[in-house]
Order: structure tokens, then sequence, then C-alpha cells
């Protein structure tokens, strides 16, 4: 019923004009509210690798494995430098726990 | 990877070390271990020793008491020592001594507590975590592509349309890429090539569904896919003013725009004046154009979608959140333009059919506020209210820009005092003095004589 209810003409062949396309700029502004999730578990991932790999807490180590999972989640792909950062988390939380089962092979 | 190695390695010789105190520690637990049932045993025999060397005391006392006596002399040491550690120290020694070749032995038996696969239930619970991780990050990825996909269907041939180019162009693989991917829940496209519209910038952000963490936070409060759709106006297809209609739940956010903040007053009541459905609010700046906005067929689209819209906001004054901070360092206006966004939400169960309804409103509005011009009294107002934001602008960043001039004049004034501070010959320095003094002489006298002239 409401589909009707909106009868102007649309008479398209005019409207569009190939001539006056522009290109598509990614302006900073456009990401209003920045998405700080990412970066935020990125960073908790960093401090529970460092927890698990001095203080040799197995907790810690496995949980900076899934901080840095999620901060690979929430990481905004198109950004280059972000991937890089996820990456070095994943490395560093995977580091700490094979360093904690290294020193301490006995279960938790 | 080196300095993983190297991390590797130290910790293997740290480990040795470790593993050595580990072993001593052992031996002297065994030993102990050990040591104290032999002691105990020892103990045990002991007495009966005693009783029978008291016993074989009696009777070969009357034969050679020095042998009892010497055997006895040797226990009688022993219990003499048995409290003290040295006894023990000794046996240790021994033990250490006797036990130093078959330590190796000792060790290989019991290393450690007897540690099977299964002991590690916990580990296995966190691999567990990071499975279910993954799979449901697959999982919701591709469900978000798949609605994404689905609203692209639903509104392509419209877009198309009306856009001469609707996404990016074809990439390699020359299938035309209509989203761009911001992040696995953020998908824009953008279409241009219209007439009276530079772009249209549509943004999906869905939920999070990749993510097992913010699925858990969404369970707490309302999470809604949206739709941002943000038309980009040309120069001349709108006129000035400023207007924005929303529902409870987006009025905090909007109320952070410049635009709104400068502009616009919040009017009371607006769902009954305007018919609009109840909870909606409407912040604008010249009431005749609200008037003309909020049409009849605008009202009705908007009470028929009245859970799914969220909030329209027309601005010719568009500059995105107040940045103030931002502001400040670049002193310059922040760059304006003319906006039309409309923010809808739907969830999976919603029609997609039915939210093409939206973006026709959206063409419709766009096409309304061509033809819409303003009344002269409309006008003026709308011209006042740039001019007052452009002077409190002014106002605000002369205060900066005043503290900058004098902090370059200060800067400038030491370094002259300096450079006659470290004036090597006397006299160029009185010299430079007196013209200082000069300089600020005449710098204070002009006043005086302005004020003269009044009187």
């Amino acid at each position: 019923m409401y589909l009707n209810l909106i009868k102007f003409k649309m008479n398209t062949e005019n409207v569009k004009r190939p001539d006056r396309i522009v290109k598509y700029k990614a302006t900073a502004a456009v990401s209003t509210q920045e998405d700080l999730t990412s970066d935020y578990l990125n960073i908790l991932g960093m401090v529970f690798s460092m927890l698990g790999l001095m203080m040799k807490l197995k907790y810690c180590a496995w949980l900076a494995i899934y901080c840095s999972c999620i901060s690979f989640a929430n990481s905004r792909s198109v950004q280059f430098e972000d991937s890089k950062q996820v990456l070095s988390s994943f490395m560093l939380s995977v580091s700490a726990v094979v360093m904690s089962y290294l020193q301490n092979p006995n279960p938790i | 990877t080196l300095i993983l190695l190297l991390l590797a390695t130290t910790a293997f010789t740290f480990e040795d070390d470790e593993f050595a105190d580990f072993e001593d520690f052992e031996v002297e637990t065994e030993n102990e271990v050990n040591e104290i049932p032999q002691k105990k045993i020892a103990e045990g025999e002991k007495p009966i020793i005693k009783e029978q060397a008291t016993t074989t005391d009696s009777d070969t006392d009357s034969f050679n008491n020095d042998d009892d006596e010497g055997i006895v002399e040797d226990e009688f040491d022993q219990d003499e020592f048995e409290g003290f550690a040295g006894e023990i120290e000794d046996d240790r020694n021994e033990g250490k001594k006797k036990g130093a070749e078959p330590k190796l032995k000792i060790v290989n038996k019991v290393p450690y507590s007897k540690v099977l696969w299964y002991n590690y239930y916990i580990e296995m619970l966190f691999l567990g975590g990071l499975v279910l991780y993954f799979t449901n990050y697959a999982v919701g990825k591709n469900k978000n592509i798949s609605i994404a996909n689905a609203w692209l269907q639903t509104h392509k041939q419209f877009l198309e349309e009306n856009f001469a180019l609707v996404g990016d162009e074809a990439n390699a693989n020359n299938d035309p890429a209509y989203f761009m991917k911001d992040s696995d829940s953020i998908y824009s496209l953008w279409c241009s090539g219209r007439t009276l519209v530079e772009g249209m910038l549509v943004e999906l952000k869905l939920i999070k569904r990749q993510d097992l963490l913010s699925i858990t936070l969404g369970l707490l409060k309302k999470v809604s896919d949206q739709v941002q759709i943000k038309v980009e106006l040309s120069k001349d297809s709108m006129d000035t003013f400023v207007f924005a209609v929303c529902s409870k739940s987006a009025a905090r956010v909007l109320k952070d725009m410049t635009d709104l903040k400068q502009y616009c007053i919040n009017v009371a009541k607006a769902d009954e004046k305007y018919s609009l459905p109840s909870g909606f609010c409407v912040l604008s700046e010249i009431s005749e154009s609200t008037a003309a906005m909020l049409d009849s067929k605008v009202s009705s689209i908007l009470s028929k979608y009245s859970q799914n819209i969220e909030s329209i906001h027309i601005s010719d004054q568009y500059s995105g959140l107040n940045n103030m901070q931002e502001q400040d360092q670049t002193l310059a206006k922040p760059e304006t333009k003319k906006m039309l966004i409309l923010t809808y939400n739907f969830s999976e169960k919603t029609d997609l059919n039915d939210l093409k309804t939206i973006m026709q409103l959206v063409i419709y509005l766009v096409e309304k506020l061509k033809r819409y011009k303003l009344s002269r009294e409309g006008k003026m107002k709308a011209d006042k209210n740039r001019q007052r934001v452009e002077e409190e602008y002014l106002k605000n960043t002369h205060q900066s820009r005043m503290e900058a001039a004098a902090l370059k004049k200060e800067e400038k004034r030491k370094q002259e005092k300096e450079k006659m501070m470290n004036e090597e010959n006397v006299d160029k320095q009185i010299k430079l003095e007196k013209k200082m003094k000069r300089k600020d002489a005449k710098k204070a006298m002009p006043k005086m004589k302005s004020m003269n002239i009044h009187l």
C-alpha cells in the first residue's frame, strides 16, 4: 500500500549524470565514532602476554591469545598498520604460552 | 624468528639450571624421604638392638664387656647425634656421595609428578574455546556478507536507475565489487553521478556477529543492524537551513553534531505538532523549513517505519561531530558541506523490500530540497544565524590568535635582550640598552598624547 503512496514519477532518464561522477575519497571524518575495541584489546593482550612471560602465569598467556583473537576479529581491515599490530600481538601471545609451558610443563 | 630462537635457547639453558636445582631438591627429598623411614626403621631396630645389646650386655657382661660397649658406643654415638642435623648431614653427604653416580637413575624414574595428556583439561578447555571462537568468526562473517548482499540485491535496481556509478569500478576480475569492506561488520557503498547530488555513501553497520565478545555484550544492550545513508548535496541544490528529526535513542548522538548545536533549538512537543510518531524530537533552526520538510508524505512514512528510522538530519553547515580540540589547533574554520543523512535500523526479520521505501524517501527528500526555497524572512534569519556563528568563531579563535601573536612578540624581545646581554664591548651594550629604553618609552608615549586630544 505504501509503495504507491509515493507516486512521484521517476523520470529516471535525465536524472543520471555520468559526466559528474565524483570519486569516493575516504575522508577521515567519515568514521565519526572511532571503534576502539580492537586497539584496547590489543594493548590488553600485550599486557597479558608480558604477565604470562615474566610471571609465568599460564592463565595470562591463554587470555593474551584470546585478546589478540578478539582484536583480530574487530580490526578494521582497511588500515595496513592495524593488521601488522594484530599479527605482532598474536605472535607475542603465542610465544608467551609456549614459554610458560617450556619452563613449567605441569598443567595449570 | 631469531629473537624467538634466542629466547628458546636462553629458556633451555635457564631450564637446565632450573632442573639442576630441581634435581638436588629431588635428591634431598628422596634422601630425606628414604631418610625418615630409615630413621624410623633405624629407631625401630635400634631399640631392639639396644634391648638385644642390653640383653647381650647382661649375658655377655661377664665375658667381653669391651666389645659390647664398643658396639654400644658406636650406636650410642649415633643415638647421641640422633637429633642433630649433622647426623642427617653425614647421611645426606653419604647419600649424595653414594647417590652421585645413580642420581640420574633416580631422576629418570620420577622426573616430576605423573603427568598424562588428560591432566591438561584446563588447556583443552582453552583450546576448545579458541576453536569455538574461530568457527563463530567464520559463521558470523559469512552471515554479515550474506545480509549485505541481500540488502544490495533489493536496492541494486533502484540505485542503478538513479546513479551512474554504483559502488567501486569493476576490480581486477571485473565483476563489479560493490561494497567496500571497512571491517568485518561495516560495509560501505559509494554511488555518484546524479543531478543535485555529489555522491551518496551508504554505510551498513551490522552487528559484529563475527566476534563472540560483542555478541555476548550485545545481549545486554539493544544492538541492531544499522544503515546510514549520507547524501552529499551539490552547492545549489539546497537552501540554507539546518534541521533534524530523530527518535529518542538517537537524540544523544545528534546533540553532539556541531551544526545542530550551533544553529538548532529543540522544538517542544514536536511529535504532536508535526503528527510524528511519539518519542520523536525535532531540532530545527527555522520553523517554516521544518513545517515544509515534515509534510504529510514524510510524516506518514516516519510513522510507518517508526521502529526502523532513527534520524533524518538535513543541514547545509554539516561538519561532523564537534571535535573541539582539533578546531583549536587548526584555527581554520572547519569546512562545511550540504548533507542529508538518514539513519535507520533493521533486523534480520524485517523484509528488505519494504526498506526500499526508505531509500525512495531519501531520493524524494533530495528532490524536495531542490524545489524548496526559504521565504524572505526565513532567509534573513538563516543569514543572521550564520553571521552570528561566524563572529562567535572568530571571537574564540581571535583570543588564541592574540595569544599566538603575543607569544611571538615575547620571543622577539627575549632574543633582543639576550643579544644585548652577551655583547662583549661595554659601549655597544650601553647603546643597545639606550635604544631599547627609547623604544619602550616611545611605545608608552603615544597613548597619553591621544588622550589629550580627546580632552
